[in-house]
């Protein structure tokens, strides 16, 4: 085929065009997800794809204000303020649980698969549009909570794996245990804030000679935390670096989720990275993420965020986690069958044969 | 398996010795020919047949591509590249070679913060020096410079320069000198994030055989 050299045949940088089997893998492995949280109890919601920018805007933000596609809104009511492409499904979640269902029962237990839009810095090769999928459960007990947003991590993966073979894991950390190792100590709020940033990247290699830290302890966690990252012995090695009380504390909740999982016979899935520390204190609790086999990031991520609510009125906790559909079907898609077109080259004859076909062969057509 | 990006040139050199004292066969990476992959399996009594490195050979920028891609599990680059990068991946083990640093410098004697008006640095790493700037609250413009940056102060261009400063010979003999150290480098093994998780006893037995060397050398 010969094609013309039109300006208007290109797409901008981190978009995608999804062409056959492409379009489908998504849509068919977002389908089996929303079945899953269907079946035990999620109630879909689905927002719209821009918001007012405040909504991301919050103080436990993650999302780092460059990554927003921005804009005025010049459509009516809300004239000139600033919009938002949805960069992310947790806050619209929230904003819906907080509002319009703040007299429904809770705990609620949501569910979306919605796309996020992000902007990445170019030639990384990094989608601007995923579609994500994942739950939200506001309220209710912390404990039983976690229990669930877990097990429903834990089939997601599986519902992702099942057609293809590819392995999973889902580790496992804590958004305080960091907060709490540190406590008996006297550190500077900056040291604090260079060596969480070093020990999320696991960056042991650079402790030693740019953190320049005064306190010897400190030193040990930089070395220590970031290779704390494994089977359940993991726990035991935590548990030598310090004696205070809120620390264990965790490091027994911790141990006994994941006894839990392992007597239900997800032992095979878990491991822990004690490691995992964020710069903001988005998370409050549990934190895990999801990793398959073939792709080089996480496909899931999530956690327990009960301030999170607070930026939206309520007192609620929350937890949930938001699965990268987009990513997990790549490995999903296959071929489409050849399905030969309908004929209409007889006219009237053909489209009976036609409503006959689809009468058959489509859920019965128009009934 | 384990795939390994290794940077090309000097931390490759330093890197297959490496290598080779924990026990790796690296006959294939001393004897290239036109080759891009190279197996390197480890030699124990008891090895299982898998336990075995896939060595790739790229430049130090194609390295942490490479790495936060998942295309390969691990690299060894500079800490030079990783900070002008940046990008998401684990930084595991600093490998103790290579070991230089990040330098302001500029003319001899001259005082550069002196004076009001706005810097020019020019730079081979334009990233590092805007975060090590904007970090000191110091307004400063930044000229991209590819080659011998040192003569951008010679010439005027610049108020200083910004780059990897190993003996600074080359800075005293153009009368230039340091004004501040700016960062250490070394060499750097990092890790996919997904790799650390999926592979992650392969990848700790990987990286302790390394620090196990490292710590005896």
């Amino acid at each position: 085929m010969k094609v013309k050299n039109y300006v208007q045949n290109v797409i901008p940088g981190g978009t995608r065009d999804l062409i056959f089997e492409e379009a489908i893998a998504p849509r068919v492995l977002g389908n089996s997800l929303m079945e899953l949280y269907l079946s035990t109890g999620f109630k879909p919601v689905e927002t719209p794809v821009t918001e007012f920018y405040n909504v991301f805007d919050h103080g436990k933000r993650d999302i780092s204000e460059d990554s927003i596609f921005k804009f005025n809104d010049m459509t009516g009511n809300g004239s000139g303020r600033l919009v938002a492409l949805r960069p992310d499904n947790t806050s619209p979640m929230l904003r819906v649980a907080t509002s319009k269902l703040r007299d429904e029962q809770f705990p609620l237990l949501l569910c979306y698969s919605q796309p996020i839009f992000r902007n990445h810095i170019a030639f990384h090769a990094k989608r601007d549009e995923i579609l994500q999928s994942g739950v939200e459960i506001i309220g209710g007990d912390k404990k039983e909570g976690d229990l669930r947003v877990m097990f429903t991590a834990l089939e997601s993966l599986r519902a992702c794996t099942a057609q293809n073979g590819c392995n999973f894991k889902l580790e496992i950390g804590h958004a305080s245990l960091f907060d709490a190792l540190l406590s008996d100590y006297e550190i500077t709020e900056s040291e604090k804030e260079n060596l969480r940033a070093y020990i999320s990247a696991k960056n042991s290699g650079g402790y030693a000679f740019e953190l320049n830290m005064t306190n010897e302890y400190a030193t040990r966690l930089a070395r220590i935390l970031p290779r704390l990252c494994g089977g359940i012995e993991t726990i035991d090695k935590a548990r030598a670096l310090s004696s205070n009380k809120k620390a264990s504390e965790i490091l027994d909740y911790l141990e006994s989720v994941y006894n839990t999982f392992c007597e239900a016979g997800y032992g095979d899935y878990l491991m822990f990275d004690l490691g995992m520390v964020q710069k903001i204190n988005y998370y409050t609790g549990l934190v895990f993420r999801g990793y398959i086999s073939g792709i080089g990031e996480a496909v899931l991520s999530g956690g327990r965020y009960d301030d999170l609510a607070r930026d939206f009125g309520s007192e609620e906790s929350a937890c949930g986690f938001g699965l990268n559909v987009t990513s997990a079907a790549e490995l999903t898609e296959k071929p489409l069958p050849y399905v030969k077109p309908l004929s209409f080259a007889n006219g009237a004859a053909d489209v009976i044969l036609a409503k006959r076909f689809v009468e058959n062969n489509c859920g019965g057509g128009r009934k | 398996m384990i795939k390994l990006a290794l940077t090309k040139g000097r931390i490759e050199q330093k890197a297959i010795d490496i290598l080779e004292n924990c026990g790796y066969d690296v006959s294939e990476l001393r004897d290239k020919g036109r080759k891009l992959l190279f197996n390197c399996p480890y030699v124990g009594a008891d090895t299982a047949a898998d336990d075995c490195l896939q060595i790739v050979l790229a430049k130090a920028a194609d390295v942490i591509t490479y790495v936060e891609h998942g295309t390969c599990d691990a690299g060894f680059v500079g800490r030079d590249t990783i900070m002008e990068m940046g990008g998401d991946f684990y930084e595991l083990l600093d490998l103790g070679f290579g070991k230089c640093r990040f330098a302001l410098a500029g003319i001899k004697g001259k005082d550069f913060y002196a004076g009001y008006g706005h810097k020019v640095i020019a730079t081979k790493y334009p990233n590092v020096t805007a975060k090590y700037f904007a970090s000191r609250g110091v307004e400063c413009e930044i000229i991209k410079i590819e080659g011998s940056v040192e003569l951008a102060p010679i010439l005027g261009l610049s108020d200083g320069i910004i780059d990897i400063v190993e003996t600074g010979a080359t800075l005293r003999e153009n009368g230039l000198e340091v004004y501040e150290d700016v960062a250490s480098i070394s060499a750097r093994c990092i890790v996919n994030n997904a790799s650390l998780k999926l592979q992650n006893a392969e990848i700790n037995t990987f990286l302790d055989r390394i620090s196990a060397y490292l710590k005896n050398k």
